[in-house]
């Protein structure tokens, strides 16, 4: 099956929208969910309206609940977040690829330095390079977004050729990097999620990894995170 | 990571008008170089480091780096002691570097201890840090409330600009002292001025090897080749130690002592060698006081059944090594730090000095009673000295001079709750976890929950960093420049900064830069430290003409192609210049007498084993971490996955544990569980199990050990050290 073929601009649009949401959402941290939680529910909204899927539109509800939530639960919910993304303890999902898919399941690996590559073929770099890993969730997510966009534009412009280059560097970059960790990551969180966002939040990356999946994409075994789960062929994108 | 919106055109608008997009970008930029993807990765770049850790080796290292990730580490081979090899640690360091564990960003919790953490910028940390320490010094009249424990996460010389932080904003707090060697110092500043051991290359020499309470081959490996060479060349090993030790194994000949008995096994070894007049007399007489004094006192209170009795090792064996010793000609001894750390263990260095000296062995190429030095240590420290701001108040000490207040590092939890006027309300943790590693683990939680308000600086979420109030992340040495010495080598080495400080990560005087700019801004005038220059640059300050004499170089960027060795004799004290009052070595010490001990090295009986916790609990270095570094890393949790407890089997028996029991060891102080190991390796009075943090653990052998004092530390260090090894306690199935 081609990639995004037959895809409505509208569509595209909506999953980039969810695509940022989510990078917005992880860089800008548990101190900022108030902010990052409605722009979330709504590309949401979107994306489960449209597949019609209900796991991501229960997900959703429960994200839509606390995206209106008060002061002192934003601050639970900030606290979880950290233990569970950032620190100061050693965090229990760790959002970078490598420390998924390298051997040594360290920030910094292979991994890190093949996306920076994938990025350099843009011309772009992280603005944190060298203290940041390139492969840092939100970053991933923000540069596949940016393709989503540029495959957009080519469309509207119809330039075949860019059209499809773009959706070949799309296609490539979830079969080699986001479409590898994703759902590893997304079951990591919610083995230990200790709050019912962040249960529905993996139920997002999961739903969101599987849209995007190709056929032929193939999950990493993972040792360190998560046990093994299979991979759902359903509810495919009509990307 | 920056968070600040920005609206790039992206990269692709440096190929074409026509394909600029206006897609708005957070995290990624244009790259500078158009053709970027195409270029080669960048050539691997190598970088001299140093492992900046409390240990003998300090190793030079070699870090490899390409595209600005560190690959891997290796021995430097220009270091004639590290000699192109690491330790499992050293060679771990790339997986501590970028272990996802590392502390990355400033945060805070709320409240302490509670794991509620929020992740504040460096401006919020600093803010919310200066306005506490001038909110204090406001209440207080000084900022004596604030007290400072650093001592040897990283002994890096510009790491001294933590001290550096807290002079400068006035007088301070200070947990003063050192819990690892300070017994030991004071024996040797009594016997001979100070410690000074020979170049550890010179043990090629020897004839004849001691190692007495040392168990290189887990906490000093690189002296091995050293040692083996000797034995190739004929020497006999042998190892002195109450436990069956990694070393020890090694051995030619091991002898499993009764804790604390050092001294006595020494002094039964000394009356057989004057039995036999093996005695180099002509040395003892004419480069020591007291020496016959001494003698008389060997002749007329030791024997060799008593000492056998003591020590628990047969008489023949005593005849034997004595023999062996006096006159193999020349002799080494390497006293380990473990040794000195009990209520004797000072007075049992002296009786080993003693020993040494009494065969001539001092100042001998391949012989010397080797414990450490602190010969290559002359560096400027000009991160550590900041005048306090005008009109500072400071501590009237005992001899009328203002200056910080001095408390006790080795019982801190005590002493600092002991502070009245004006009492402890804060505390600045940098190099150094009290919460795994001081005596008394409860009475640090009391302490720490007392405190308005707590600062770690650290990489890892240790005990420390759980009871704080802020955390900051700290670099790495690979992130940082400095200059190591060693206690134990005589070689320095650079650390060049070989990659970016990963996330938000700053050095000691990186944060104390940055809090002297905020302290000035809320209140100008409140920090002496300065406000500028390149890490690099605060690196050079460090070096002086003396340094670079010493080296062998005129600019300390000459470091850069190799670590150079001290210009100094292989062996210590050569020069029969002794830096005692007398000028000679004092077997008999006047200035021991003043302090209070004995001014001869007599036996001073070991601490009894109280009746109810008649189990002694040793609690030494373990091999896969050091203190409470590296443990928590993946590859030491997968080799090492959990804490054991060493029991002989006839002790185990008797309590009817067996090997995987869990076991309770506890005493009137606190107790810890911890799995049971059956071993022949220890004697069926003495559990082992090895200090350390592991991650997500709290396993902590501190529960159960009093902050009792060794013998001697105050003259040299400050503070007298502690007895770890003089803990007693009771066990039971879990």
């Amino acid at each position: 099956m081609t990639f995004f073929e037959d895809c409505p601009p509208q569509v595209l649009k909506t999953h980039g929208e969810l695509l940022l949401a989510l990078s917005h959402l992880f860089a800008q941290g548990g101190e900022n969910l108030s902010q990052t939680l409605s722009p979330l529910v709504k590309s949401c909204s979107a994306i489960a309206e449209h597949y019609n899927t209900s796991r991501l539109l229960q997900a959703n509800q429960i994200l839509a609940q606390y995206s209106e939530t008060n002061d002192g639960e934003y601050l639970v919910m900030c606290y979880e977040f950290n233990r569970l993304f950032v620190g100061p303890n050693a965090p229990v999902a760790p959002p970078y690829e490598s420390v998924y898919l390298s051997s040594d399941h360290l920030v910094m690996g292979e991994q890190t330095l093949a996306v920076r590559k994938f990025y350099q073929r843009e011309n772009l770099q992280t603005i944190g390079q060298r203290h940041e890993p390139d492969d840092f969730i939100s970053t991933e997510l923000e540069f596949v977004a940016y393709l989503l966009s540029r495959i957009i534009e080519t469309q509207a412009a119809k330039n075949s050729a860019k059209i499809q280059l773009y959706k070949t560097l799309y296609q490539e970059f979830w079969q080699q990097h986001l479409g590898l960790w994703l759902k590893t990551f997304a079951h990591t969180v919610s083995q230990s999620a200790k709050h019912p966002l962040f249960s529905a939040l993996s139920e997002i990356l999961v739903a969101l990894s599987t849209l995007n999946a190709p056929l032929n994409t193939k999950e990493a075994p993972y040792e360190t995170y998560a046990p093994q789960i299979s991979r759902r062929s359903s509810s495919r994108c009509c990307l | 990571m920056k968070l600040t919106r920005r609206k790039f055109l992206g990269g692709a608008a440096a190929v074409a008008a026509s394909s600029m997009t206006l897609f708005n970008f957070n995290l990624l930029t244009n790259s500078p170089s158009a053709s970027a993807a195409d270029q080669p990765s960048e050539a691997i770049k190598t970088f001299r480091n140093v492992c900046p850790r409390n240990c003998y080796d300090t190793c030079g290292m070699i870090t490899y780096v390409e595209d600005g990730v560190l690959k891997k580490v290796e021995g430097d081979p220009k270091h004639g002691y590290t000699n192109g090899k690491l330790c499992l640690k050293g060679y771990s360091y790339p997986r501590r570097v970028y272990s996802p564990d590392r502390i990355k960003y400033p945060m805070k919790q709320s409240p302490r201890g509670s794991g509620n953490w929020t992740r504040i910028s460096w401006d919020e940390a600093m803010d919310t840090i200066a306005k506490k320490i001038l909110d204090l010094k406001k209440r207080y009249g000084s900022t004596l409330p604030i007290c400072l424990d650093k001592y040897s996460g990283n002994f890096g010389i510009v790491h001294y600009g933590i001290e550096g932080t807290m002079s400068s904003i006035g007088y301070t707090t200070r947990a003063v002292g050192t819990p690892c060697w300070p017994a030991g110092i004071d024996a040797q500043t009594y016997d001979f001025g100070t410690l000074y051991s020979n170049d550890p290359e010179d043990m090629v020499n020897a004839k004849y090897i001691i190692l007495w309470g040392q168990n290189a081959a887990w906490t000093a490996i690189h002296s091995l080749p050293f040692i083996n060479e000797a034995r190739e060349r004929g020497a006999k090993l042998v190892v002195i130690d109450p436990i069956l030790t990694s070393t020890a194994s090694k051995a030619d000949l091991y002898i499993q002592i009764n804790p604390s008995t050092d001294g006595a096994l020494a002094l039964g070894m000394a009356r057989y060698i004057i039995d036999n007049n093996w005695v180099d007399w002509e040395y003892a007489r004419a480069n020591s006081l007291g020496f016959d004094e001494w003698v008389e006192y060997v002749k007329k209170s030791i024997t060799l059944d008593w000492a056998s009795e003591k020590t628990g090792v047969p008489k023949d064996i005593i005849m034997e090594i004595a023999r062996e010793y006096a006159t193999a000609k020349p002799a080494s001894m390497w006293v380990g730090y473990g040794m000195q750390r009990h209520t004797n263990g000072g007075q049992n260095v002296r009786i080993i000095d003693a020993l040494g000296v009494m065969t001539g062995n001092v100042g001998k190429s391949g012989g010397g009673v080797n414990y450490g030095h602190l010969e290559t240590w002359g560096f400027n420290y000009n991160a550590m000295v900041n005048a306090p701001p005008k009109g500072s108040k400071g501590f009237i000490g005992p001899d009328g001079k203002e200056g910080d207040r001095a408390i006790n590092m080795n019982n801190f939890a005590h002493d600092v709750s002991a502070q009245s006027d004006p009492p402890v309300k804060m505390l600045w943790l940098a190099c150094r976890n009290p919460g795994a590693q001081d005596p008394d683990t409860n009475a640090i939680e009391k302490m720490f929950s007392s405190m308005e308000f707590v600062v770690t600086v650290d990489s890892f979420f240790n005990k420390t960093v759980e009871m704080s109030d802020i955390v900051l992340p700290a670099t790495t040495h690979f992130e940082d420049w400095d200059v190591m010495a060693s206690y134990w080598h005589y070689w320095v080495g650079i650390n060049q900064r070989a990659i970016d400080p990963l996330y938000e990560c700053k050095s000691d005087v990186e944060i104390a830069i940055e809090l002297s700019e905020k302290m000035n801004a809320l209140e100008p005038g409140s920090c002496t430290f300065p406000t500028s220059g390149t890490p690099e640059e605060w690196l050079a300050k460090e070096f002086n003409p003396g340094i670079h004499q010493m080296l062998g170089i005129n600019d300390y960027k000459e470091l850069i192609d190799g670590p150079r060795k001290a210009k100094m004799p292989p062996a210590s004290w050569s020069d029969g210049n002794f830096r005692t009052p007398s000028k000679k070595i004092e077997i008999h010490s006047e200035l021991a007498e003043k302090n209070g001990l004995p001014a001869l090295p007599i036996w001073v009986d070991e601490m009894k084993t109280p009746e109810k916790y008649p189990i002694r609990f040793m609690t030494p270095h373990p091999q896969y971490a050091l203190h409470s570094q590296f443990q928590n890393l993946d590859w030491m949790m997968t080799t090492n996955p959990e804490p054991k407890v060493e029991i002989h089997p006839n002790l185990a028996a008797k309590y009817g544990i067996t090997e995987g029991t869990m076991v309770k060891i506890y005493n009137d102080l606190g107790s810890i569980t911890v799995k049971a190991h059956l071993t022949r390796t220890t004697s069926t009075n003495v559990i082992v199990a090895y200090e350390a943090w592991y991650k997500n653990s709290n396993f902590n052998v501190n529960y159960t050990l009093k902050a009792i004092p060794s013998d001697m530390g105050k003259q040299a260090t400050g503070n007298d050290g502690l007895a770890f090894h003089d803990n007693f306690v009771m066990i039971e199935k879990a």
